[in-house]
């Protein structure tokens, strides 16, 4: 055969392959970009929702009241879907499209947190005639609570992001209910003293001093010969159905024994955060797990709705403040179904008092305990960061509650800071960071202070 | 007898162009497609991450750069957060309670930052870069040496200069949570 006629079935053999496979890596990497450009736009509607939440909560002196928390949390929902919608370039009344792709949308709070998923709602056609459709609706407000059985005790227990709890249900047929914060019992009997720093602020003083009642009550208060000690032990902790959870069956730590060892206030590395941390994640899993598998169940679209699995590190995100977890599944994105979610940390709000979010005053400027500023400069005292922030007067007009400017070492810019533990803090600094955190931890409003 | 040799010559020369450069070409483009995918989706992922967790970590800047190099590619990584001023604002809304104080950004670059990650530091004090709520964050990245199918572009097409880098990846956005 001639050289000039296989150069040309070379090329019909060739052409056509390179052809198709340029189509198809073509294809692929528009369906990776599409999935990156839908990450980002999930990312940021997430992020708007988030600050609407933030600017209606904080500009709202009633939003620690349920019912305005709960316009609050709709409004920032809302503000989800609008965001997305048009960032997905189909806003206005086509926004409902978005609608059926959002399994659910998950606003983690202080002490629980709103599901807002779809739900089978009844309604009338034109005939009167009861008929059932799926509608997205924000579910009641779950909170972060466990039973725990054994014998004839039977309590259930509220955990929160910080150290305080709920006790309530029945201690040997004793009914008792009871909240309050688990303190570390280095400290006064009238609060004065705590971790072997003197506590000067009146209102830290009433956090230690019933801190500490508290927590004596949940260690030495004998019903009829037992202790809530001795019932809050992860082996006793029972399901909704009255069963014990599988990972908790050997486990005998009793979680509320506080001790040093066992400090309340540190984030992570005590018996009672490990505990608390599996409660919530078991609890917001199992609930959120349900409401996507419902959903999925009765769709019209042709997807099987699935909860992705959350990563550790997404985990040390919703248990660290106020979140908002979106998730989006059954998009058409090239040969694929789009499935992803979106977390943002909410770090200005008037849920909770971050530990890391308190400001320390000096020279005009206010400072992060890291500050190199701070070390040295002798008795000061801090605030939450939202104090710093502008806030608004009934009549429209603005103000700061405390004119002091952010530090260029450790606020506006933060470079080279050292984070050390806070008993390694001059004394000066250990004292305003125990006043600050008890004070503005006892101001903190409770949704629910009795039940 | 000389029509035909200069036929064969020139069929020679064609076939070789087709049975050789063109599948060249052809393949060496599709790699920088897939390069430039998968840089633009390790920008996208970094960027992303530092505006939801508000830091740049060391860790994760390494990772980084490892995911680019792993394209085979040498690159030019340039990373600019403006770092969000409110003073200017609060010191300005004194005077008039109504108005919202205006807030400037200023700009810091790739060589400060490194600096902060503890990049070519013996025993730094901070391997974290931290942000705040409202500081924009933004990463751009372009090849820096010359691959296969720009050396072809180049041979065929006569395209030269400084500016013909094929894989090029730019993100960036607002920072959303303050850095712990």
């Amino acid at each position: 055969m001639k050289l000039q006629n296989m150069a040309v079935i070379f090329a019909i053999i060739i052409i056509p392959m390179t052809l198709i496979l340029s189509a198809y890596i073509g294809i692929q990497i528009d369906t990776a970009s599409l999935q990156r450009e839908y990450d980002t736009k999930l990312l940021d509607a997430t992020h708007d929702a988030v600050v609407a939440f933030q600017l209606n909560s904080m500009q709202n002196n009633y939003s620690t009241n349920a019912d305005s928390l709960r316009r609050d949390v709709k409004a920032s929902i809302n503000a989800f879907f609008t965001s997305l919608a048009t960032n997905l370039r189909v806003p206005g009344e086509n926004a409902n499209y978005i609608t059926q792709y959002i399994p659910a949308v998950v606003v983690t709070l202080y002490d629980g947190y709103y599901i807002y998923s779809p739900m089978e709602m009844e309604y009338k056609d034109n005939n009167d005639v009861v008929k059932t459709r799926y509608e997205h609706i924000l579910k009641p407000y779950i909170h972060y609570s466990v039973r725990y059985q054994t014998g004839n005790c039977d309590i259930v227990v509220n955990y929160s992001l910080d150290n305080y709890i709920t006790v309530y249900g029945y201690m040997n047929n004793e009914y008792v209910s009871k909240a309050g914060y688990l303190i570390v019992s280095d400290v006064a009997n009238d609060g004065s003293q705590y971790k072997g720093v003197t506590i000067t602020d009146n209102t830290a003083k009433e956090y230690y001093k019933s801190a500490k009642e508290f927590t004596d009550w949940v260690k030495n208060h004998s019903f009829s010969g037992t202790k809530i000690v001795d019932v809050v032990v992860p082996k006793n902790a029972k399901d909704s159905n009255g069963n014990p959870y599988p990972q908790f069956v050997n486990n005998n730590t009793k979680v509320l024994n506080v001790s040093k060892d066992n400090d309340p206030e540190e984030p992570v590395e005590s018996d009672f955060s490990a505990h608390k941390r599996e409660i919530m994640k078991q609890s917001i899993q199992s609930n959120l797990n349900n409401a996507i598998y419902s959903y999925s169940k009765h769709t019209t679209l042709n997807t099987e709705f699935r909860m992705p699995v959350l990563t550790e590190q997404d985990w040390d995100k919703v248990l660290s403040n106020v979140n908002i977890i979106s998730f989006m599944q059954g998009l058409p994105v090239g040969v694929k179904e789009y499935n992803n979610y979106a977390i943002v940390t909410s770090t200005e709000n008037k849920q909770y008092v971050d530990p890391n979010l308190l400001y320390f005053i000096h020279d005009g400027y206010y400072h992060k305990l890291e500050c190199p500023i701070l070390q040295a400069a002798g008795n000061v005292v801090g605030y939450r960061s939202i104090d710093y922030d502008k806030q608004k007067k009934e009549d429209d007009s603005y103000y700061y509650k405390h004119k002091e400017l952010a530090c260029y070492t450790c606020i506006v810019n933060s470079a080279n800071l050292e984070k050390k533990k806070i008993q390694d803090y001059p004394y000066s600094l250990r004292q305003a960071y125990y006043n600050t955190l008890a004070r503005e931890r006892w101001n903190l409003n409770k949704l629910n202070v009795t039940l | 007898m000389g029509g035909d040799t200069l036929i064969t010559v020139v069929a020679i020369f064609l076939a070789a162009i087709l049975m050789f450069v063109f599948p060249l070409m052809s393949i060496s483009e599709r790699n920088d497609d897939i390069s430039l995918l998968s840089v633009q989706t390790s920008t996208v992922e970094f960027v992303d991450n530092i505006r939801s967790t508000g830091k740049i970590t060391l860790d994760n800047y390494d990772k980084y750069l490892q995911n680019l190099s792993a394209t085979g590619n040498s690159y030019d990584v340039e990373i600019s957060v403006k770092v969000l001023d409110e003073n200017p604002g609060k010191k300005g809304a004194e005077t008039n309670t109504t108005k919202i104080g205006e807030n400037i950004y200023y700009t810091i670059y790739t060589s400060q930052i490194e600096e902060e990650l503890g990049i070519g530091k013996v025993n730094p004090k901070s391997t974290t870069k931290l942000l705040k709520e409202g500081d924009i964050v933004s990463v751009s990245v372009k090849n820096t040496n010359t691959t296969i199918a720009q050396m072809l572009k180049n041979f065929f097409y006569s395209i030269s200069g400084n500016d013909t880098y094929s894989i090029e990846a730019s993100h960036s956005g607002v920072v959303m949570t303050n850095g712990k």
